[in-house]
């Protein structure tokens, strides 16, 4: 999952990326306006969080621009403007949650982490697909009552193909989520950590769960239909 | 307490009971007047009528009895009138029918023709009117009264009965009529009073339902009565000076909680994040780091809003003494020392060593401290800082710092002086800026009665200017203190820096 965060106060910025990778997600930043804009309209994030104060353009018009644009990675508002009104102002100006400076690390993450649910509307935080459970909360994949050990990265990939199970996720798309916008990596690595990913949860002759449909990407599901 | 409507309305009674007495009162005295000449003019024709008959008869002089018969209201019957004729000597000549009940009855009226109120022998009021009549006597008939022309007096009266009572009536009817119309007319003043007090009360209740919410209502003046105008015009520009200070006000308290909250959110989550798990002792190091330049940063800001404040509140102890203003300079470039060096500025500082200025040294140098610090974190690399002085007579003096790389578009240069403005917004880079050294240096300026402008080229040289004045002529910032500072400058100017 791949979150965007705009703020110019660095020490914040900067602790929230870190809390935010080390919780799994794959994060991008942003310290002004401008950049925010570029990158959260160049890209595409589940989830933004996004300050209201900043330098070179203010956080309502990143958010009425990107709402412009179609985008639809879910905004999280970060401000010191704790009025009823200026939160009101926030949600219809489409934001999709606002937190108050200043909050809980905790309270950020599992606010960023319900927004993703919502993004691909999913409500619980455990996903069943066929005998495999994904528990977003611990961060723990189970298969046929077995634990499975992943890597973040392997973790991130599935989780992106659990939340959309029994859709077609391309290659970029996988490709996007997981990886930082400064990583060099290039896209050719999904069809690698897949492999990997692969050998841990389909192992000893389980039915496959990962089906690859050549030219688009792969789909997470019983059949693979 | 006073009230307009009981003073109008106390005002319009009085007005109204006075102008219907006056018009009743000359309306009766008119009518009185008349009636009374009526029955004046009555009584003199008729004694004139008797004077006429006054004649020499039986060796006295009397009435000529033949022709009594034509006035038949002397005669006592019904409601009488009476005449009595006395001679000059004081003797009773002749008297009406009429008075014969009353022996000793002597009607008492002056002469001239004028009439008079008198008691009537029944007790009555009456009018009575009296003439002089010369009897015509021939010689023997003068002889026979004692060869001494007589003079007889006409005395002729009537009841005036009639007339009291049409007066009285007329009384009562006058004050019948002023009581109703007095009524009518308060009662048609006070709802007129009542309505022109309408807007009055309307305003009240508009005024009434403002809150600081809604510092944006404006009274409709064209709707209100001309006299209340002005009124509403002034609450209408009352209430934008409200609404401007206070919205200055929230702006300056929604600032300031942002950049105390901002940080202390960057804090709280940096230690949180970094609680979450065991780390590299390199790692705590680098947090720990951070957290304390950010701490550093906030209490630089808390001071600042805490010096704000204080001269916002005017509790600034102000001790002013002579102050070598070079000296100031100095101890603050000493200070900036280490970034000067670091971003190899040079320093022009062109002041008179012996200018001294009767202000208070430690507000002083806190505004100048605060330009220089400004300056040597501005300035292009590499570039000069220029510190003068202008002196423009009258002696007040302009203290100008000015350096290069200003970021400050000349249009919005005045904008430097709003608390938390900043050219550069970005807040981090630098950490200690918060946007409000210059806020600062413009209020401590007005406290010491002096006065900071600034001014911004296109070219991006950056120039603010300290004035320092002798007199109150300047801006409206010194105005407010009644404490100016007084500055002496020597008059040689030889030994240059």
């Amino acid at each position: 999952m791949k979150v965007l965060v705009v703020e110019d106060f660095q020490l914040l910025r900067d602790s929230i990326a870190q809390g935010l990778r080390e919780a799994g997600f794959a994060v991008d930043t942003a310290a002004d306006g401008e950049q925010g804009l570029w990158r959260a309209a160049s890209s595409d994030f589940d989830v933004i969080v996004l300050d209201l104060m900043l330098p070179g353009m203010d956080g309502m018009t990143i958010l009425q621009r990107l709402r412009k644009l179609g985008k639809a990675a879910c905004v999280l508002i970060l401000t010191a403007k704790d009025t009823p009104a200026d939160r009101v102002r926030g949600l219809d100006g489409g934001a999709d949650d606002y937190l108050i400076k200043p909050f809980a690390f905790a309270e950020l993450l599992a606010r960023v982490k319900a927004l993703v649910r919502r993004k691909y509307d999913v409500k619980s935080p455990v996903i069943k697909v066929a005998d495999l459970e994904l528990d977003t909360t611990r961060r723990t994949v189970r298969r046929g009552g077995e634990t499975i050990d992943l890597s973040s990265r392997e973790y991130a990939m599935l989780h992106l193909l659990a939340m959309q199970a029994g859709k077609v996720v391309t290659r970029t798309d996988i490709w996007e989520h997981v990886y930082e916008f400064d990583s060099n990596a290039d896209s050719n690595v999904v069809d690698v950590f897949i492999a990997h990913l692969r050998r841990k949860i389909e192992r000893e002759g389980l039915p496959r769960l990962i089906h690859t449909r050549r030219g688009h990407g792969y789909v997470l599901g019983e059949s693979g239909a | 307490m006073k009230s307009v409507r009981r003073q109008l309305l106390i005002g319009s009674t009085i007005a109204t009971v006075l102008v219907f007495a006056a018009a009743a009162v000359t309306f009766y005295w008119l009518a009185r007047n008349f009636l009374v000449r009526e029955i004046d003019e009555n009584l003199r024709s008729k004694a004139k009528v008797l004077g006429s008959m006054v004649e020499f008869i039986n060796d006295r002089i009397g009435l000529e009895a033949s022709d009594l018969g034509r006035l038949p209201e002397f005669s006592g019957v019904g409601t009488p009138e009476y005449y009595q004729l006395v001679t000059d000597d004081g003797k009773r000549t002749a008297q009406s029918p009429s008075l014969r009940p009353y022996p000793g009855y002597r009607v008492r009226s002056s002469l001239g023709g004028a009439g008079e109120f008198v008691a009537l022998p029944d007790g009555r009021r009456g009018r009575a009117i009296s003439v002089e009549v010369t009897p015509h006597l021939d010689a023997e008939e003068l002889l026979e009264v004692g060869g001494r022309q007589p003079v007889v007096t006409v005395s002729v009266s009537k009841a005036t009965t009639e007339l009291d009572r049409l007066l009285q009536r007329l009384r009562w009817l006058l004050l019948g009529v002023c009581g109703i119309g007095a009524g009518v007319l308060l009662a048609v003043s006070a709802a007129v009073i009542r309505r022109g007090l309408k807007p009055v009360e309307r305003i009240s209740n508009e005024i009434a339902a403002i809150d600081a919410q809604q510092l944006d209502t404006r009274f409709a003046v064209e709707h209100a009565p001309r006299e209340l105008q002005p009124i509403v015009k002034r609450l209408n520009e009352l209430l934008q000076r409200l609404q401007h200070a206070f919205d200055r006000e929230q702006a300056f308290t929604a600032d300031a909680a942002h950049e105390l909250r901002t940080p202390l959110a960057g804090l709280h989550t940096a230690l949180e994040v970094c609680a979450t798990r065991r780390r590299e002792p390199h790692e705590y190091q680098q947090v720990v780091n951070n957290c304390l330049q950010v701490t550093r940063r906030m209490r630089g800001m808390i001071d600042n809003l805490l010096l704000l404040a204080r001269a916002d509140g005017d509790q600034l102890p102000v001790e002013r003494t002579d102050v070598r203003i070079v000296e100031l300079f100095e101890e603050s470039l000493e200070r900036h020392r280490e970034t000067l060096d670091q971003r190899r500025l040079s320093v022009d500082l062109a002041l008179d060593n012996r200018l001294t200025a009767t202000t208070d040294p430690e507000i002083f140098s806190v505004i100048i401290n605060n330009l220089v610090d400004n300056a040597a974190h501005y300035a292009t690399e590499n570039s000069r800082i220029g510190i003068s002085e202008a002196t423009n007579g009258n002696g007040a003096i302009a203290i100008r710092i000015s350096n290069t790389g200003s970021r400050v578009p000349p249009g919005e240069v005045e904008r430097v002086f709003d608390r938390f403005w900043r050219a550069d917004t970005s807040r981090s880079a630098g950490g200690r800026r918060c946007g409000l050294g210059l806020a600062i240096c413009r209020k401590l300026a007005s406290t010491l009665g002096a006065t900071i402008t600034a001014e911004s080229t296109a070219d991006g040289t950056f120039t603010a200017t300290v004035c320092l004045r002798g007199n109150e002529t300047g801006s409206n910032n010194a105005a407010e203190h009644h404490e100016v500072s007084h500055l002496q400058t020597q008059s040689e100017r030889a030994g240059h820096r």
